[in-house]
């Protein structure tokens, strides 16, 4: 399954958008493969979620993945914008504690 | 012309090249045998006239030499020579000589010489000339043969049908053959693919198949429309009207071809195959894991008039892989020197048959490249894959697919609509939790039920029995124990380890089992409020 990321604002932080309808075991190392260059290009994140409507403990595993990268340089990674399928997921599993979850990319980086 | 002349008695050569020149020729001149021989062998000559009797190489060892040498064009050798006797003239013809030139030098007589050099030469022009033109024709006619395959003998069937998933490799031979393959598409639920090899090589075996193929389709077409049985002809009986039409005729032509025609049926899900001596298919069993060669049922179609075919019915199951090869493909020497064979393929395919079909070919080009020496290199080599699937069409309430990653969404989607058109009435965000539950049961399954392949068969059901909605999953491989999963670390830490406890969240129980020879995964779910 194809999957593409959109860098949607290069600021003080840099708004990356996931095109796919779902992060799941089908796409998830094509994920990876297209997100980990774009994390070298600045310190701090927001990924927007939007369009993906489904994600599995895969697709959950990866965005974990993200966030240890980034921090490991001293950056930051936050969420937005996540459907309201994701979102019962992070709830589920307790990684709304874990990730900072903001309703739009704009309240993301404003704060 | 230019002419080498090779004279060690410089006044003789000096009378013989102002003769040629006079006669506007081009004279080249060597004053030894050896430096002249040194000369042929940069440039060739046309002409050469060679003294006989020459210090260190004379011009019989020259004559030889330029014999020996396979030159592209015809090299004219005159000796020169003051020898009259039978002996000596019979010596220097059988040493490669054309003619003689007679010391002291007689002007008439080398006129009359090079007249015949000179008519020779130009006959032996014009041969090679035709020669070459027929060379450029004949590889013409192998180019057009080769597109004649291509064209009309190759066609694969197409990636996917309703029933199937096919993918081809063929490597043509460095020379046109029979090899043929096509299919007849039914509908969405039956596929008939069959593969063909005419004896023999050349354009001639290439337009039998062209001819056998098209048979075939007639066959198709009249027993379709056939006025008292019309209706889709069983493969036995298409290959007995195939062979009323053609083998009279083959038999006649001294020929004979093997042929396979197989029914893919995902209505019932079965495949139906006459073989008439082709390499015999390999079945590769999704349940089961095991490779099996389905046995030919007849004689080459050529063999005999009086041939009555034979049909042979068996099961299949989303997933099997189903092979059809040439002979290039048995005939590959292995490392060890031993002809790869049926079973060897076989065997070489358990491994990998649940690769994705693309892979899968990979592996088998692979293969040809490892195991290929020179004595191959003409074989030609061809390769249908056929993923079945044909059930993955939802019917009644469960849903068998050959479930690799990229299938799982089929997986949700069958449960998703199962679940909104039962009579439950769940709300969103628990169907979001019933699909979280199956996706993470079934990427469980094909991630571990078999390590390190990339898919499996999975039997999904799903029923609502008195308000509680059930989802089975049924697949082969090693069985699961839910109890030696450990707790997820949810501060963020571990990336993994989430599966499990996502669907004992998600679903009111969930309970693995081993059925025998497969796996089953049961999740139950009711809606919130219910009461029950």
């Amino acid at each position: 399954m194809a999957i593409s990321i959109e860098i949607v604002h290069s600021g003080k932080a840099v708004v990356l958008k996931v095109q796919a309808d779902s992060l799941e075991t089908d796409n998830v190392a094509a994920f990876r493969a297209a997100i980990t260059p774009l994390l070298d290009k600045s310190a701090h994140f927001v990924i927007d979620l939007s369009d993906v409507e489904f994600m599995d403990s895969t697709g959950l595993g990866s965005m974990l993945s993200c966030l240890r990268i980034v921090k490991s340089k001293g950056g930051s990674l936050r969420l937005c914008s996540l459907t309201a399928e994701v979102q019962q997921l992070f709830e589920m599993v307790m990684m709304d504690r874990v990730f900072e979850i903001f309703d739009t990319p704009e309240s993301a980086l404003a704060k | 012309m230019r002419i080498l002349v090779a004279d060690d008695d410089e006044l003789s050569a000096e009378i013989l090249i102002a003769s040629l020149r006079a006669m506007s020729h081009e004279v080249v001149f060597a004053s030894n045998g050896s430096e002249a021989w040194r000369m042929l062998q940069v440039e060739p000559f046309r002409l050469v006239i060679l003294d006989w009797v020459m210090p260190e190489m004379d011009g019989m060892e020259v004559c030889r030499n330029i014999r020996a040498m396979h030159a592209n064009s015809y090299t004219y050798i005159i000796l020169l020579t003051g020898r009259t006797d039978r002996k000596d003239r019979l010596e220097a013809l059988e040493g490669g000589a054309d003619d003689f030139l007679t010391k002291p030098l007689d002007n008439g007589e080398l006129v009359a010489r090079l007249n015949v050099a000179n008519r020779i030469l130009e006959t032996e022009e014009a041969v090679r000339r035709t020669n070459r033109e027929l060379q450029q024709a004949r590889q013409k006619e192998i180019e057009l043969g080769a597109t004649i395959q291509k064209r009309l003998l190759y066609s694969p069937p197409p990636r996917t049908t309703n029933a199937i998933e096919s993918a081809s490799l063929s490597i043509p031979s460095q020379y046109v053959d029979g090899d043929f393959c096509d299919f007849f598409a039914h509908g969405d639920k039956i596929v008939d693919v069959f593969v063909g090899d005419v004896m023999g090589k050349g354009v001639p075996a290439a337009m039998v198949g062209a001819g056998v193929k098209t048979g075939l389709q007639r066959c198709m077409i009249s027993l379709l429309t056939h006025a008292t049985h019309p209706g889709l002809p069983s493969p036995e009986r298409l290959l007995q009207s195939l062979d009323d039409l053609v083998c009279a005729e083959l038999i006649d032509l001294g020929t004979f071809l093997t042929l396979c025609y197989a029914r893919f049926d995902s209505s019932d899900d079965s495949l139906t195959y006459v073989n008439c001596g082709h390499p015999k298919i390999v079945l590769w069993d999704s349940l089961s894991g095991v490779c099996r060669l389905l046995d030919t049922t007849n004689v080459p179609l050529g063999f005999s008039d009086t041939e009555s075919y034979e049909q042979r019915t068996g099961n299949l199951h989303a997933g099997d892989l189903i092979l059809f090869y040439s002979d290039g493909v048995t005939d590959l020497k292995l490392p060890n020197g031993k002809r790869l064979g049926m079973n060897g393929f076989a065997d070489w395919v358990e491994s990998r048959a649940h690769l994705p079909l693309d892979e899968f070919l990979w592996e088998v080009e692979q293969l040809r490249m490892g195991g290929l020496t020179g004595i191959l290199a003409g074989d030609d080599f061809t390769c249908v894959a056929i993923r079945y699937r044909g059930s993955e069409i939802v019917r009644d309430k469960y849903l068998n697919l050959w479930a690799d990653s990229g299938s799982l969404r089929k997986v949700r989607d069958f449960v998703k609509s199962s679940a909104r058109s039962s009579a439950i009435g769940f709300t969103e965000p628990e169907i979001t939790e019933l699909l979280l539950a199956v996706q993470e049961a079934a990427s469980n399954a094909v991630r571990h039920a078999r390590p390190g392949q990339k898919g499996i068969p999975i039997k999904a059901m799903a029923s609502a029995e008195q308000g509680t909605f059930v989802v089975e999953l049924r697949y082969p491989g090693i069985p699961f124990d839910i109890k030696e999963v450990p707790e997820p670390v949810l501060d963020g830490t571990k990336e993994g380890g989430f599966g499990i406890s996502i669907i004992k969240k998600c679903v009111d129980t969930v309970e693995y089992s081993f059925q025998g020879d497969h796996n089953l995964v049961t999740l139950k779910k009711q809606p919130k409020g219910s009461g029950i």
